[in-house]
């Protein structure tokens, strides 16, 4: 079982901070959406994982041993990223075969079944390859590496609706049959939410919110109704979002307990309206709140 | 089933509530074998552990029943279940809303009475 | 460690293979031109002359820049150490000074051959051996080039890997005060003294007197890369 600890982790590029002090613990086999805005420090995070560099300060471990120039945990790592994955002077099936080499779990005859389900061209050299099919091509060897942390960070640049929706169901399939822990991070949140268990919100470098797809669900409420009602029931709680228009209110609360919504509409937003409601600037400069 | 799911209700509760219509309506019987996990997570795209969690809902309420590696069942109740259960929603779900409306724009409920004599 | 080694020289070998054999294939096109050139000017007095070495050294010391640049982000990403990095880089120097001084003992050999059976007198080609005044055996020129195959793979090498890790501005400054030395007259001939040990020619001269620039650059290497991000400082990417 994959467990992984940041405790106050840093990370600094020169003058800029892509992390600061992140601390969270996501553990068990599970399929986990990372979410926040850009430079919310994902790309960072998921690097530090697979070892591409060293964090700053703090401590980062994988089943307590430190990713960075350890083979042992990186092996069982598979990280794609949306671009600069592959050396690009190579073929397909070069890529396909180093690939093979390196992950103990490789399914070959899964990569042989994806790469006619993605109608790949194993001759071709990754840099000829269109954007679409260089990212089917991450996405090839992360579902076939079954490394035992697979983690795609917005693998589908260039691919449709259709692949994408294709990927989506290998993904599943590649998880059921050999499950593990999968981290996802993307910005289409509507096409994937549903296959969230957990979810986690960076923010500015920091956690904002980690929690179960289901907890987000069931912890927020939106309610509608007149101005008056509900200010009157929501003033002093916790709201993530407000808008108003023709006398009507709605309010986004989070992590609150309404048991009598009394004349008003309550509703359920999506993973998506939720976190936009989360971490848009606007909020901010409101006045209102949005912390948790 | 292949009622799409939307976003109003909690994905486990709408998987749960597929179910249920499906053995309301008849077409799934007592003993009747369900969808695995696996199978419903593939044909919705959903997370595994949600499709459990709805099947689960219904194993709690004595409507399914688990046979170890073989799969999950419905019950011989499970019908009865589902009815009283529904029948006891009925009121809150769809008549309450149905006279707010009608109160809101001003249909009596002899009109209403009258609708529904009509209808049968 | 051997595992990561085994996978980093796959990798390496698979990457470089084809770059060395366009160059020797673009080289020995290139001489063929010059034979076939030299074979219908035959009767006139055009004098064609040839260098073997030259040309594979300075491909040697530029394969190396772009070979680090290359390999290591894209090695590293799989999940590899720097250190197992280093070491298979250190395996496959050998490996490739070895198959660059066959191949161009080969092609001088070859040369020599074609220049006899076609009687070409107007062709001259001149291998390593061929440039010394003095007499120094077959095999020992062959070591002798393939050390310096060596140490200008590990020149450029380390180049590269300084610009990866430091960026423009930083690296120039190092190497500015490492070359410092050279402008201090007594610095200066101190180390052409020590130079002297690497010329076939002298009398001081010995193979082995190779090992201590080799391990100043390796060890430098290491320093460079053992905690090195695999993000290119020149480009960011």
């Amino acid at each position: 079982m994959m467990e992984i600890k940041a405790v106050n982790v840093r990370k600094q590029y020169q003058k800029e901070v892509a992390l600061d002090d992140l601390t969270i613990t996501l553990e068990g086999n599970k399929i986990i959406g990372l979410l926040g805005k850009n430079g919310a420090g994902k790309t960072t995070l998921m690097r530090l994982l697979a070892g591409h560099f060293s964090n700053s300060s703090g401590q980062l471990t994988i089943d307590n041993k430190s990713p960075f120039n350890n083979y042992p945990v990186l092996r069982e790592v598979c990280l794609i990223m949306e671009s600069n994955n592959f050396h690009e002077k190579f073929r397909v099936k070069d890529i396909l075969n180093i690939s093979a080499n390196f992950y103990p779990n490789w399914d070959n005859e899964y990569a042989n079944h994806l790469v006619n389900v993605f109608r790949l061209n194993i001759n071709q050299k990754a840099k000829t390859l269109s954007k679409g099919m260089y990212s089917a091509l991450g996405i090839i060897v992360g579902l076939a590496s079954n490394a035992s942390l697979t983690i795609f960070d917005e693998p589908y640049i260039g691919l449709d609706a259709s692949f994408r929706s294709t990927f989506y169901d290998l993904l599943l399939e590649t998880y059921q049959n050999n499950p593990r822990m999968i981290i996802l991070s993307t910005h289409l949140i509507d096409e994937v939410s549903r296959l969230f268990e957990e979810v986690a919100i960076l923010h500015e470098g920091k956690l904002m919110l980690h929690d179960t797809a289901d907890n987000f669900e069931r912890k927020h409420l939106i309610l509608t109704g007149s101005k008056e009602e509900v200010d009157q029931l929501t003033s002093g709680r916790n709201i993530i979002h407000s808008s108003s228009i023709m006398g009507q209110k709605t309010v986004v609360l989070y992590n609150e307990d309404i048991t009598d919504s009394g004349n008003l509409k309550v509703s359920k937003a999506s993973l998506q309206e939720l976190f936009v409601y989360l971490t848009k600037e606007e909020v901010n400069k409101n006045g209102t709140t949005n912390q948790i | 089933m292949s009622e799409r799911l939307n976003e109003d209700q909690p994905i486990f509760q709408q998987i749960a509530e597929l179910i249920e219509t499906n053995i309301a309506e008849g077409e799934m019987k007592a003993n009747d074998k369900i969808p695995s996990t696996n199978e419903f997570a593939k044909h919705y795209q959903i997370n595994p552990a949600t499709a459990a969690k709805g099947i689960n809902l219904l194993v709690d309420q004595e409507i399914i029943y688990k046979k170890r590696g073989v799969g999950m069942f419905v019950t011989e109740n499970a019908k009865n279940i589902i009815l009283k259960k529904r029948k006891s929603h009925f009121f809150d779900q769809y008549v309450k809303p149905m006279l707010k409306e009608a109160e809101r724009i001003g249909i009596n409920k002899d009109q209403l009475i009258s609708w529904i004599g009509e209808n049968k | 460690m051997v595992q990561q080694i085994k996978f980093n020289m796959y990798y390496l070998l698979k990457s470089s293979w084809s770059t060395i054999l366009i160059f020797w294939g673009i080289y020995t096109g290139f001489i063929a031109l010059m034979f076939i050139m030299a074979f219908s000017f035959q009767s006139s007095d055009i004098e064609f002359i040839g260098f073997n070495t030259i040309p594979s050294m300075i491909f040697t010391t530029v394969f190396a820049l772009l070979l680090f640049k290359e390999t290591f982000p894209s090695i590293i990403k799989y999940g590899t150490t720097r250190l197992s990095y280093i070491f298979s880089m250190l395996v496959y120097v050998i490996l490739y000074a070895v198959v660059m001084t066959v191949i161009s003992n080969l092609l001088i050999v070859l040369i020599h051959r074609f220049g006899k059976v076609l009687n070409i007198t107007n062709f001259q080609f001149y291998g390593l051996d061929t440039s010394f005044q003095s007499s120094v055996g077959k095999l020992d020129t062959m070591i002798y080039e393939g050390m310096l195959y060596i140490l200008l793979f590990l020149v450029g090498f380390i180049i590269s890997s300084l610009f990866f890790r430091f960026g423009y501005k930083v690296s120039a400054i190092f190497i500015l005060v490492i070359a410092m030395p050279l402008f201090i007259r007594s610095y200066a001939e101190d180390l052409t003294d020590l130079l002297s040990y690497l010329i076939i020619t002298t009398d001081q001269y010995t193979a082995f007197a190779f090992l201590l620039p080799f391990s100043i650059l390796a060890v430098g290497i290491w320093l460079i890369t053992r905690n090195a991000s695999i993000v290119d400082k020149l480009s960011n990417k």
